[in-house]
């Protein structure tokens, strides 16, 4: 009975680790604007009940209705009451959730391989990090391995709520995100590089009685349902499962390079290799790499002929293989999508531990170079801690996994805003003007929920004038000149070289400055 | 330029007017004290500067440096002297460079501290009259630093004695006081603060980001002073 739960009970002390480094100050990295956006929309949904998909932006809705449990748990009476905590709890559950699902694979992968990917999940800096960011990645990962775990269980025992369970999981990666393609076609051509694997090395190769149809049908209409009920938003939205298909077009044009977030084949590969900004820290998911590709070989060498085949471990190699070259070949890029791959990845490198230290002749040799491992392991998790708990890295742009985002100053703007509202008469009711080109004043919205009467202009309007108004750098002489000496200006910053101006009527400015020096130590 | 000018003629009005003033106190004769600024490095295609009301303008190309006048035998008392800071482990480089006569603008001389609100405190191991401090922060881009206050004090712990140089913090945002100082633009210029001979064993420099990042840095601190008798 020990033995049998001691590997259990391992994985949940390695989740209760990863924990460690996703829960805590969950609201300590402002929000990036895609993040804010994402929550806007799941505001939206909580306080209106309203959700339709955009085929054209924001990806599918498993985020956000997965988010309504934690916001009716967090007490929270509207999405302005909600904090950025509640959001990206969701992408923590998710990202712990990956761990939890490695008992499914354990006899595929071995116990031993299985507890040091889930200790390399854990720690692994790009997976802590975007376990605390409200995207779409994690529940991404999360339902791709929940489709390769499930289906594996079934091909184990032929059981019809496995099949049930990897074809809702499917579904569900469908529901998250357009990039599902990826996988699903890194999943089939695994699929068929380990028969031909096979085939290659002589070892027989069995169809009959593998899969059964009925299973199938029922395992397909049950990813159809579910994936309905979700694009149609309950059935408000007869559009949306059609939208989910036509949404291909919209993202294989995009894809196809010339944006601003195209980046070289070797983009993935070289931000997990080694990242070093001037004379800042080096950043390195190096062991992961080393490993993964001693796992990718020792899942791909001939076993002995007594030996059980490695099947899903070969199809595991083939599959990271495919998906990450797929996402290496499309210029769009952003390093979140990393954790796809990422993961197959740790899952390997699991497997090519154990190989190194099987390899190893003599115990007291296997016990250095398990040492070693841990060691880096050490390391790997300092960096984890440092991306996502150190203040002075979680938004600076020498740490490679940080892309576009919001600078801490920004956050002055919504308490300058709350500064400013105890001043005036209509309070947090007054009027704040946003003019801001194409839309670029995310995550302003989220930060300025609070706010009720929050309007936006791609430029200046005719009447420009408001308690406070916020608006694009390029606007300044424009607004400058029509709002005269009525306003003070401050400059905040929106992201890295790019920042925003704060008009503050000069009443309200005068009165604010009263109050300061009140409030200013007397010498 | 024109703005620039008149603010060097009044700075070296302002310190004139302190010499003769002296001089006819019959306190010591003032002579400028030997400051040695760091070349002039153009900042690679800079974008044009909107000033706000909170914002001074920055010294022209052609603007004389600063200037400022002390008695004789005034010199930079801080120099290799001890350094801590509200960072006690640096982004980059290490709190002696503050302090290590460094500074050029180049990698490896300036020290990173983290973002937000945070200070450096120079040990000037004994009471120094001091008549002035000089201060350069990082200069590769066009930057102002937010909420900069010098503050000089009698003890370690910037209890007993503490006196206000320098602050334009203009919205209290560090809850050091109103400053009533602008704020301005990172050049070899640097910022020399001048003070009347105040007696005092700590210098302490407060930042709180810079209008390019979060982050906090210093280059080089200087403190003209002589022991306080």
């Amino acid at each position: 009975m020990t033995r049998r739960f001691a590997p259990l009970a391992l994985l949940f002390a390695v989740a209760a680790g990863a924990l460690a480094l996703r829960l805590p100050r969950l609201a300590l990295r402002p929000l990036h604007g895609d993040e804010a956006v994402e929550a806007f929309k799941t505001g939206q949904l909580y306080d209106t009940g309203f959700y339709r998909y955009d085929p054209h932006e924001y990806h599918g809705p498993t985020l956000h209705y997965a988010t309504l449990p934690f916001l009716w748990l967090s007490g929270a009476g509207s999405f302005a009451d909600s904090s950025e905590v509640t959001f990206r709890l969701v992408d923590v559950a998710f990202g712990v959730g990956l761990i939890l699902l490695l008992p499914l694979v354990a006899d595929g992968l071995g116990w031993p391989a299985a507890l040091v990917a889930a200790a390399l999940t854990a720690i692994s800096p790009a997976m802590a990090f975007y376990s605390r960011y409200y995207i779409h990645e994690p529940l991404l990962v999360f339902f791709t391995f929940a489709a390769i775990a499930t289906a594996w269980r079934y091909t184990r025992c032929g059981k019809l709520i496995w099949a049930i369970l990897a074809a809702a999981s499917l579904a569900l990666m469908h529901a998250t995100k357009e990039t599902c393609v990826l996988a699903f076609a890194a999943m089939s051509l695994a699929l068929a590089a380990k028969l031909g694997w096979r085939k290659v090395w002589g070892e027989p190769v069995q169809f009959r009685g593998f899969i059964r149809p009925r299973h199938v049908a029922i395992a397909a209409a049950v990813a159809i349902a579910l994936s309905v009920v979700l694009f149609s938003s309950f059935f408000t939205n007869w559009r949306g499962p059609l939208d989910s298909i036509l949404t291909y077009g919209n993202y294989l044009r995009r894809s196809g390079g010339a944006g601003m977030h195209d980046h070289p084949w070797h983009y993935y590969l070289g931000t997990l290799a080694y990242a070093r900004y001037g004379r800042g820290v080096w950043w390195s998911e190096g062991l992961i790499l080393a490993l993964a590709a001693i796992g990718f070989v020792a899942a791909l060498w001939p076993s002995r002929p007594d030996a059980p085949k490695p099947i899903l471990l070969r199809f595991l190699a083939f599959y990271t293989l495919f998906l990450t070259s797929l996402y290496a070949a499309v210029p769009y890029k952003t390093p979140w999508c990393m954790l796809s791959f990422l993961h197959g990845m740790i899952l390997l490198a699991g497997v090519g531990a154990v190989a190194l230290i099987r390899l190893v002749p003599t115990h007291l040799l296997k016990g250095v170079a398990a040492l070693l491992l841990a060691a880096g392991g050490w390391q790997l998790a300092g960096q984890a801690w440092r991306a996502t708990l150190d203040r002075r890295w979680v938004a600076d742009t020498r740490n490679p996994l940080v892309y576009a985002h919001t600078v801490f100053d920004l956050l002055e703007v919504p308490h300058r805003a709350e500064q400013i509202a105890e001043l005036h008469p209509q309070g947090r009711q007054m009027v704040i003007k946003i003019i801001c080109a194409e839309q670029d004043y995310w995550p302003l919205p989220f930060y300025l929920r609070g706010f009720p009467n929050v309007g936006y202009w791609n430029s200046p309007p005719p009447d420009p004038e408001a308690p406070l108004i916020i608006a694009s750098t390029q606007f300044a002489e424009q607004l400058e000149e029509r709002l005269g000496d009525r306003y003070f200006v401050e400059t905040r910053g929106l992201r890295p070289a790019v920042r925003l101006n704060v008009f503050i009527r000069k009443d309200l400015w005068d009165a604010f400055l009263a109050r300061q020096a009140a409030l200013s130590p007397q010498p | 330029m024109h703005r620039a000018r008149l603010l060097a003629a009044a700075i070296l009005a302002c310190a004139a007017s302190e010499s003769w003033a002296g001089e006819a106190k019959g306190e010591q004769k003032l002579v400028p004290v030997k400051i040695e600024f760091p070349k002039p490095v153009p900042i690679p295609s800079p974008k044009p500067v909107t000033l706000k009301e909170h914002q001074e303008a920055p010294p022209g190309e052609n603007s004389p440096l600063p200037q400022l006048l002390a008695p004789e035998g005034v010199t930079n008392v801080a120099l290799k002297k001890p350094v801590t800071s509200s960072d006690e482990s640096p982004i980059i480089g290490e709190l002696a460079q503050v302090t290590d006569g460094d500074k050029r603008r180049i990698e490896g001389s300036y020290v990173e501290l983290g973002p937000g609100k945070q200070w450096v405190q120079i040990d000037l191991k004994g009471k120094h009259a001091i008549y002035g401090v000089g201060l350069w922060h990082y200069r590769t881009a066009i930057r102002f630093y937010h909420d900069v206050v010098v503050q000089v004090a009698d003890d370690a712990d910037f209890i007993e004695n503490v006196r206000t140089l320098f602050n334009n913090d203009y919205d209290n945002s560090s809850g050091l006081g109103l400053g009533k100082d602008r704020e301005y633009m990172e050049t070899h210029h640097g910022r020399i603060i001048a003070c009347k001979g105040m007696v005092a064993g700590h210098v302490r420099l407060y930042s709180r980001g810079n209008t390019e990042d979060d982050m906090n840095h210093y280059a080089e601190v200087e403190v003209y002073a002589t022991p306080a008798k």
